[in-house]
């Protein structure tokens, strides 16, 4: 790990170093390097565990779900290598004469610089950005493989194995591989900006946290292909269910590893920049809110996302090395799992929706022309969201048959959390109240996130309640309820983030018309959708299951052709995307006419963000204030100086 | 002479924080491990105080005596690691050579002594939950171990070939803060699983 020092004396950074040549090409880092490192990691993971069973004497010496688990771990490690990202620590630690930085790895000069490792926050959230909607349209399209199944009681076109590896890798995608890194990618491209720093603190060490992500999401789609299916036991994998099933469910363990490590990597990194490369002038209560709450998320990360990481090393150690961590005939507690489980995954869910509240805040006060109401207590009751989150798992497990005294505090601490959650909800409503409202598409979002997410809000505390959660349990209300919070609060988030920094992040801008469309095509699609699963939930339809009894039939149909017409929105959306990425208007620096520092660059930014670091000296969102200023750019002291007086007296 | 500054090159980011950002960073690593650390103990917790497992499980005994030595050997080790920053914190490259080799050397003789537990101890990670648990806690702390002998490997290859110095030395202080970690953690683990 080393921070961004730069030794920028007589280095041409713009002149990129001489291409390898001939043989040197295969050993250079890039794509050419990855197949053969594969191939070599390949057998050093084969060769390892045959030497240990054959030294053990354990037969078959060649087991072939063993190597398969070995090998997730260091095939990946080969393409790693491979493609580059350890080659810079590799010189480090052989003592090696570390090469001047030239930024020859810094910063997109042709497409071709979003498939290398590169350092550039920008490039890297960009690179997010598109995996993980790639992964987000790989994670739909089995959702409507679902609804297919389900369109009719009665199975039609999947066995019940299959059908639940379709829900399984839908939510699996959905979670780790699109919702967590799809912020992480926005607040990649933005926090270093609104910050007024020149990178992320660790810029090596982001590069290689993406890398890891797109490992993670071919394994989980990829277990469609191995013996047995895909992992079908859900996203939550319970054990000791998940210990007993075909070879897939390995693929969902080591998947899990794999984005856990990216996405503790990338929070790590989140916090030492906020912490330590705040531009001067720039204190934690005049931080834009977006940054806030990425502060708050990756604490909650750091923290958190180690559990999960244990709960699935023990179901891995209990199919591969035949351990008990929850066999209770030999000792073991099959409950544990789901307590470890949930005590990472209920903080999960606001690592899920905090980054979302951020975005929600910048939107909503830019396009309100109005300072953010509460903006203290705003990020205050983030905080409290952080702590209250690590006290609330158990009320996952109500129906568990976990003891039945831990019911009720977690109820209460349960219901606390609506506490400031509602105090966020009603200070957007406060922002906007009287506010001169612009509807671009990024505000219909967060308008749209702000609606959905009251509704989700509300039936969470539905669920929170002991009786209505024992009643409805394992039904589609559970199903309605992820829904509403997840893709109506942080798909919508991620779609307003999405429309609102494009131009940022492009230079052009997005066809304003085509946006409205998609919002309102995904907003009508999503309730007709998800808003009836709560009325044959409290009936008693169940979820994860492929067959349903006759009378729930009507609803289904009428909710799975809501569901492809929701599908079919986001082509709308794709399309929007790529033609104004290519063909859009520029857009200019700043189209929104924001104050925070990000816009106040060009757009795109320049390659270091800023020819001189900005002096901050005031609040990022006095909007319709007049003379209010939150920054100083290119190094006018003297107006630094009088502005400093003005905000004294 | 003055200095040539290139025109284009990145401004330097400015220092919000006393706190240096590669040693916040390890501290960041280190709170992360210590809650991996958390969920393993979590599973002990459930093993042995919610299943209610004997412990350890009889026929099994755990040998207390040689882990204790074994312990010693790592504790000692905090202390060469100690004295192999602070040489170099004095420009005295000879102790940092000779600290950093001492805890290299004393961190690898606690790995094999392990190994050497492992296949002496009478039972097998498939034999009941106390064995279970008693595998992945130390087996979990082993692996730590190995990653902490990793980068002290490191930081002794580059002290010998000439670098660090009074003004550079995060190379040897990261790997230390990282080291005297997996020592604390061994002492919690020591006295949960083989004294308590």
């Amino acid at each position: 790990m080393t921070t961004v020092t730069h030794e920028h004396e007589h280095v041409d950074e713009h002149a990129a170093p001489p291409a390898p040549t001939g043989w040197r090409r295969l050993t250079a880092p890039g794509w050419l390097r990855v197949p053969w490192m594969i191939v070599v990691f390949f057998g050093i993971g084969a060769g390892i565990t045959v030497l240990v069973r054959w030294l053990e004497g354990w037969h078959p010496i060649w087991k072939g779900s063993i190597i398969t688990t070995v090998e997730l771990t260091t095939v990946p490690l080969g393409f790693l290598a491979g493609i580059g990202t350890f080659d810079y620590w590799v010189r480090y630690a052989t003592g090696a004469p570390t090469a001047p930085e030239d930024h020859s790895g810094h910063g997109a000069r042709s497409w071709r610089d979003y498939f290398r490792v590169n350092t550039d926050h920008k490039v890297i959230g960009v690179q997010y950005l598109v995996t993980t909607i790639f992964f987000f349209l790989a994670a739909g399209m089995l959702a409507m493989f679902v609804r297919a199944e389900l369109a009719k009681p009665g199975m039609q076109f999947f066995d019940n194995q299959t059908y639940n590896g379709l829900f399984s890798v839908h939510a699996s995608l959905m979670i780790f591989l699109f919702v967590i890194p799809a912020f992480a990618g926005l607040a990649n491209f933005v926090v270093p900006l609104m910050l007024g720093a020149p990178d992320m603190a660790f810029p090596r060490l982001n590069a290689l946290s993406y890398w890891l992500l797109p490992m993670a999401g071919f394994m989980m789609l990829g277990s469609f292909l191995v013996p047995g299916g895909a992992f079908a036991t859900g996203w939550t994998s319970y054990a000791p269910l998940a210990v007993h099933q075909p070879l897939g469910q390995v693929f969902f363990n080591m998947g899990v590893q794999w984005a856990g490590a990216s996405s503790i990597m990338t929070a790590l990194n989140f916090l030492v920049t906020i912490i330590t490369m705040r531009a001067p002038g720039m204190t934690f209560w005049r931080m834009p809110l977006l940054v806030w709450a990425n502060f708050t998320t990756s604490l909650l990360v750091v923290i958190a996302t180690p559990f999960i990481a244990g709960s699935q090393f023990f179901v891995m150690f209990d199919r591969v090395m035949h351990t008990h961590f929850f066999d209770p005939g030999h000792g073991g507690y099959p409950l544990a799992y789901q307590h470890i489980f949930w005590f990472y995954s209920h903080p999960a869910v606001y690592i899920m929706m905090l980054p979302g509240f951020g975005i929600a805040s910048e939107v909503i006060s830019v396009m309100s022309r109005k300072p953010i109401f509460g903006y203290r207590l705003m990020a205050l009751s983030l905080l409290a969201i952080l702590v209250l989150g690590f006290s609330v798992w158990a009320h996952h497990m109500f129906v568990s048959g976990m003891a039945p005294w831990l019911r009720v505090p977690m109820m209460a601490t349960t219901l606390l959390i609506a506490v400031p959650t509602g105090i966020k909800v009603f200070s957007w409503l406060a922002t906007m109240w009287e506010g001169r409202i612009n509807f671009s598409t990024p505000m219909l979002f967060a308008v749209g996130f702000v609606s959905m997410f009251v509704i989700g809000g509300l039936s969470g505390i539905y669920l929170g309640a002991v009786p209505i959660d024992i009643h409805v349990s394992d039904t589609a209300f559970v199903v309605a309820h992820i829904h509403y919070v997840l893709f109506g609060g942080s798909l919508f988030t991620i779609f307003a983030g999405i429309y609102y920094w494009f131009p940022k992040m492009t230079g052009r801008m997005y066809n304003e018309r085509l946006g409205k469309l998609h919002f309102w095509l995904t907003f009508v699609g999503f309730n007709l959708t998800f808003f009836p699963m709560h009325l044959i939930g409290v009936q008693g339809m169940p979820r994860r299951v492929a067959d349903y009894a006759p009378r729930f039939a009507d609803w289904n149909l009428f909710i799975s052709i809501a569901s492809f017409g929701l599908g079919a929105s986001t082509v709308v959306f794709l399309y929007n995307m790529i033609w104004s990425w290519r063909f859009g208007p520029p857009a200019g620096g700043n189209p929104w006419r924001a104050l925070t520092l990000e816009w106040q660059v060009t757009s795109p930014p320049p390659i270091f963000n800023f020819d001189e670091i900005p002096q901050v000296v005031g609040s990022p969102y006095e909007y319709g204030v007049p003379g209010a200023r939150h920054a100083v750019l290119n190094g006018d002291r003297a107006e630094v100086g009088e502005l400093e007086e003005v905000r004294r007296t | 002479m003055a200095v040539h500054v290139e025109a284009h090159g990145p401004p330097l980011a400015h220092r919000s924080s006393r706190v240096d950002a590669s040693i916040l960073g390890i501290f960041l690593f280190i709170a992360s491990e210590v809650m991996l650390f958390g969920a393993f103990f979590t599973a002990y917790f459930f093993v042995r105080v919610a299943a209610g497992t004997p412990w350890p499980t009889p026929p099994f005994h755990l040998p207390v005596f040689v882990a204790g030595v074994n312990t010693m050997i790592l504790v000692t080790s905090s202390f060469t690691m100690h004295w192999a920053l602070q040489s170099i914190k004095r420009d005295n490259h000879a102790g940092l050579q000779a600290g950093l080799l001492l805890t290299f050397l004393m961190g690898l003789t606690f790995l094999l002594t392990q190994i050497l537990e492992y296949s002496r101890i009478g039972f097998a990670p498939k034999d009941g939950a106390f064995a279970t648990v008693f595998y992945c806690l130390t087996g979990l702390h082993g692996a730590h171990v190995a990653v902490g002998l990793m980068l002290l490997g490191a930081a002794t290859i580059r002290a010998f070939r000439g670098h660090y110095s009074s003004e550079a030395h995060h190379g040897v202080e990261i790997p230390g803060i990282y080291w005297h970690f997996v020592d604390v953690m061994w002492i919690v683990v020591y006295s949960t699983v083989y004294i308590l």
